[in-house]
C-alpha cells in the first residue's frame, strides 16, 4: 500500500527525520507514537508531498507520489486544524472536494452528517471543535481513499465524541479496509485501534511492531521493600513508573534477566508481576531519559 | 491545462478578490467615457459656467481610474498567493492530487484570465459607446485600453513571482516593488553616489541613453506616459511578463513551502539580500544627506543614518518571523 523509504528531512537546519523506512498495509491501522516534536506531523506531510524529502522515497501501491501526484487521489490527509475549510458550509466543501477526488461519494458524505447529526448549513468555523473533527473525519471517508493520515485526530474533543469519531474510524476500516496511519498523543486510543504502533524518537522510527507483541515484550513489576532503593534502581536505568513510600512499580522487559535478578537481589517483601499498557510503555521509554 | 476541480477551488478561495476585479474591468472602461461625455454634456447644457469651447474628447492620459487597473493585478497575486501562505491555506492546496506545476498554473491561469477576458470585454464595450457617442477625439483609447492588459499582467506576474518567493504578503509586496525599482537602485543608486564620491559624471547615466531602455522599469508604468509612444515599445513589457512568470513558476515548483512564516522561503537569500538592503540604504541616504546639505559631511551622516536604517529594516523584514493569520 504505502512504503517509506529511507526517509530524511532537515527543517531550519535540524534533522527531524533520519533514514525513515515503513510500510502499511490494506486495511492496516498503524499508530505512530512520540513526543512533541518528534516528526509525527512532519511525516504526514512528507507522505503528502506538503514538504519534500531530503532524501528517500515514497511510494503508494509501487508508484512513486512525487512524480505521480495524481495517486493522492488515494491519500487524504486530515491536519490538525485545516483553515481552508473555515469559510465553507459542508455543502461548498462537497462542492470543492466532489471536483477534485473523483471518487467523492456525497451519499455516504450525506449519511454520515446524518448519522452524526452534524449542522450542514453552518460554516466550518462555526462548528464546535469536536463537530470539526468529525465533519472533516467524514469528508475524508467519503472521498473514498485508500489510505487516510490523520493527525491528532481525537485532540481537544470530548468523551462521548472522541468514541464516536473512533467508531467511525474503526467502521471504515472494517467495511471498506481503507489503511489509516494515525497520530496521537492519547495511547489509549490508540491501543484501542491500532494493530501496529512505531515510535519516532531520535530521528528514527524505532520498535515499529504489533501492539499485542509491544505489551507482551514488557512486564510490570510492583514490589516493596523494607529500605529506600530507589537510588539503586535508578543506577540500573530500571524505568520506575511509581514509587509510594516503599512500594515501587517498574518496568522492564520481559527477556531481561538480568534485570529481574537484580530487582530480586534487593530482597523485596512483595513481588507481583503485571501485564502493561501502552501508556506505562510510552512512558518508560520516551520519559525515561527525563526521570532516570 | 490545469484540472478543472483544481480552477474550481481556485476560483471559490478567491472569488471576491476575483469577481471585484472582473466587475472592475468590464465596466472600468466603460463607465469612464461614460463619465467623460456626461461632463461633455454637463459643458453643452450649462455652457455659461464652463471656460472655453465644449469638446467630447476621450482623453486617457487624463483618465486615473483607468491608469490604476494595474492595482488589480497586484491585488489578485496577493490574494492567490501570500494571504493563502499567511493564512496556512497552503497546507490543503499541496496535499491535493496534483504537481505543484499544476497548481502554479491554475492560479496563473485563473488571475490571467480574470485580467485578459474581462478588460477585452470592457475594451469591446468601450469601442461600442465611442461609436455610439461619436466623441470628437479619442487620445491613446486603442493603444492604453489594450496595453493596459499588458502593464496588468505585467504588475500580476510580477508580483506572483514574489510570492512564490515569499513567506507573507508584506514580503511578496516588499520584494516586488524592490523588483519594480531594482534598475534605479542597482544601476543609477551606485552611479550617482560614485559622482558624489569622484566628482564630475559618469557619461552613460546622463548621455543619450534609448528610450526603451526605461521600459525595462516596471514602476515606469504606473504614470501613464508609456501610452504616447509607439505601441511596439509594448512587447517590452509583455516579455517581462513572461520572465517573472517563469520564475514564479521554477520557485513555486522548487521552494519548500513550509509554513514557518519567514521573509524568504529559501533562506540563503536572507544574508545577501539583506546586506544589499543595508549597501541600499548607505547609498540612498548618502545621496540625500549629500543634495540636502550639499556637503561631504552631510553624505557622511546620512550614509551612516542609511546603514542604521538598512540594518533595522532588513533585520525586522527579513529575520523576524511574520506571525501567520
Amino acid at each position: 500500500m504505502i512504503e517509506l523509504r529511507q526517509l530524511s528531512k532537515a527543517i531550519d537546519g535540524n534533522q527531524v527525520l533520519k533514514d525513515v523506512s515503513l510500510t502499511i498495509e490494506k486495511g492496516e491501522i498503524f499508530g505512530l507514537l512520540g513526543r512533541n516534536g518528534s516528526g509525527k506531523t512532519t511525516m504526514l506531510r512528507l507522505i503528502q508531498q506538503i514538504i519534500f524529502a531530503d532524501s528517500g522515497t515514497i511510494l503508494f501501491d509501487g508508484v512513486e507520489i512525487k512524480k505521480h501526484p495524481k495517486v493522492k487521489q488515494n491519500i487524504i490527509y486530515m491536519p490538525v486544524q485545516n483553515p481552508f475549510y473555515d469559510k465553507y458550509t459542508y455543502k461548498q466543501l462537497v462542492d470543492i472536494l466532489r471536483r477534485i477526488y473523483p471518487k467523492f461519494d456525497v451519499t455516504y458524505a450525506n449519511e454520515l452528517m446524518n448519522r452524526y447529526e452534524i449542522p450542514e448549513t453552518k460554516k466550518y468555523r462555526e462548528l464546535s471543535t469536536g463537530l470539526k473533527k468529525q465533519l472533516s473525519l467524514v469528508l475524508s471517508f467519503a472521498a473514498r481513499p485508500a489510505l487516510i493520515l490523520l493527525d491528532e485526530p481525537t485532540d481537544g474533543i470530548d468523551a462521548v465524541t472522541r468514541h464516536d469519531v473512533l467508531q467511525l474510524m474503526v467502521d471504515e476500516v472494517a467495511e471498506r479496509d481503507t489503511s489509516i496511519l494515525i497520530t496521537s498523543h492519547r495511547l489509549e486510543d490508540i491501543e484501542r485501534m491500532c494493530n501496529r504502533i512505531g515510535f519516532l524518537e531520535d530521528n528514527s522510527l524505532t520498535n515499529v511492531m504489533d501492539l499485542d507483541e509491544l505489551k507482551e515484550e514488557y512486564i510490570k513489576i510492583q514490589m516493596a521493600f523494607d529500605t529506600d532503593v530507589n537510588l539503586a534502581i535508578r543506577e540500573q536505568n530500571i524505568p520506575m513508573l511509581d514509587q509510594a513510600g516503599v512500594f515501587y512499580t517498574v518496568l522492564i522487559p520481559k527477556s531481561d534477566e538480568e534485570k529481574k535478578s537484580f530487582l530480586r537481589e534487593l530482597k523485596p517483601k512483595v513481588w507481583n508481576e503485571l501485564p502493561v499498557n501502552l501508556e506505562e510503555v510510552f512512558i518508560a521509554k520516551f520519559g525515561g531519559k527525563r526521570r532516570w | 491545462m490545469p484540472d478543472s476541480g483544481l480552477l474550481y477551488k481556485e476560483w471559490r478561495q478567491n472569488k471576491v478578490a476575483l469577481v471585484i476585479t472582473i466587475l472592475v474591468f468590464i465596466l472600468g472602461n466603460p463607465l469612464s467615457i461614460l463619465n467623460m461625455y456626461l461632463i461633455y454634456q454637463g459643458c453643452v447644457t450649462g455652457k455659461e459656467n464652463w471656460v472655453g469651447p465644449c469638446v467630447f474628447s476621450v482623453d486617457y492620459l487624463n483618465s486615473s481610474f483607468i491608469s490604476l487597473f494595474w492595482i488589480w493585478g497586484v491585488v489578485l497575486a496577493v490574494s492567490q498567493l501570500g494571504i493563502e501562505r499567511s493564512k496556512s491555506f497552503f497546507d490543503f492546496t499541496l496535499s491535493l492530487p496534483y504537481t505543484r506545476g499544476q497548481i502554479f498554473h491554475a492560479k496563473f491561469l485563473t488571475g490571467g484570465m480574470v485580467i485578459v477576458v474581462p478588460q477585452l470585454i470592457g475594451y469591446v464595450l468601450s469601442v461600442l459607446l465611442i461609436m455610439l457617442l461619436k466623441p470628437d477625439q479619442a487620445v491613446y483609447f486603442h493603444n492604453y485600453s489594450l496595453g493596459m492588459i499588458i502593464v496588468s499582467m505585467l504588475a500580476y506576474s510580477l508580483v506572483m513571482a514574489g510570492g512564490a518567493l515569499t513567506g507573507n504578503s508584506f514580503a511578496q509586496l516588499l520584494v516586488s516593488f524592490t523588483v519594480a525599482i531594482s534598475p534605479f537602485l542597482l544601476i543609477s543608486l551606485p552611479v550617482i553616489n560614485l559622482e558624489i564620491l569622484f566628482g564630475g559624471s559618469i557619461d552613460f547615466i546622463h548621455g543619450p541613453v534609448p528610450k526603451w531602455v526605461q521600459y525595462f522599469i516596471p514602476i515606469i508604468y504606473v504614470d501613464s506616459k508609456w501610452a504616447e509612444n509607439s505601441p511596439y515599445y509594448l512587447v517590452i513589457p509583455a516579455i517581462m511578463t513572461i520572465i517573472f512568470y517563469i520564475i514564479g513558476y521554477i520557485s513555486f515548483v522548487k521552494m519548500s513551502n513550509e509554513r514557518n512564516g519567514y521573509f524568504f522561503l529559501w533562506k540563503p537569500l536572507n544574508r545577501p539580500v539583506q546586506i544589499i538592503v543595508i549597501i541600499i540604504g548607505i547609498m540612498g541616504f548618502g545621496y540625500f544627506g549629500f543634495t540636502a546639505s550639499e556637503s561631504f559631511a552631510g553624505y557622511l551622516i546620512g550614509m551612516g543614518t542609511g546603514a542604521v536604517i538598512g540594518f533595522l529594516i532588513s533585520y525586522f523584514a527579513i529575520y523576524k518571523k511574520m506571525k501567520l493569520l
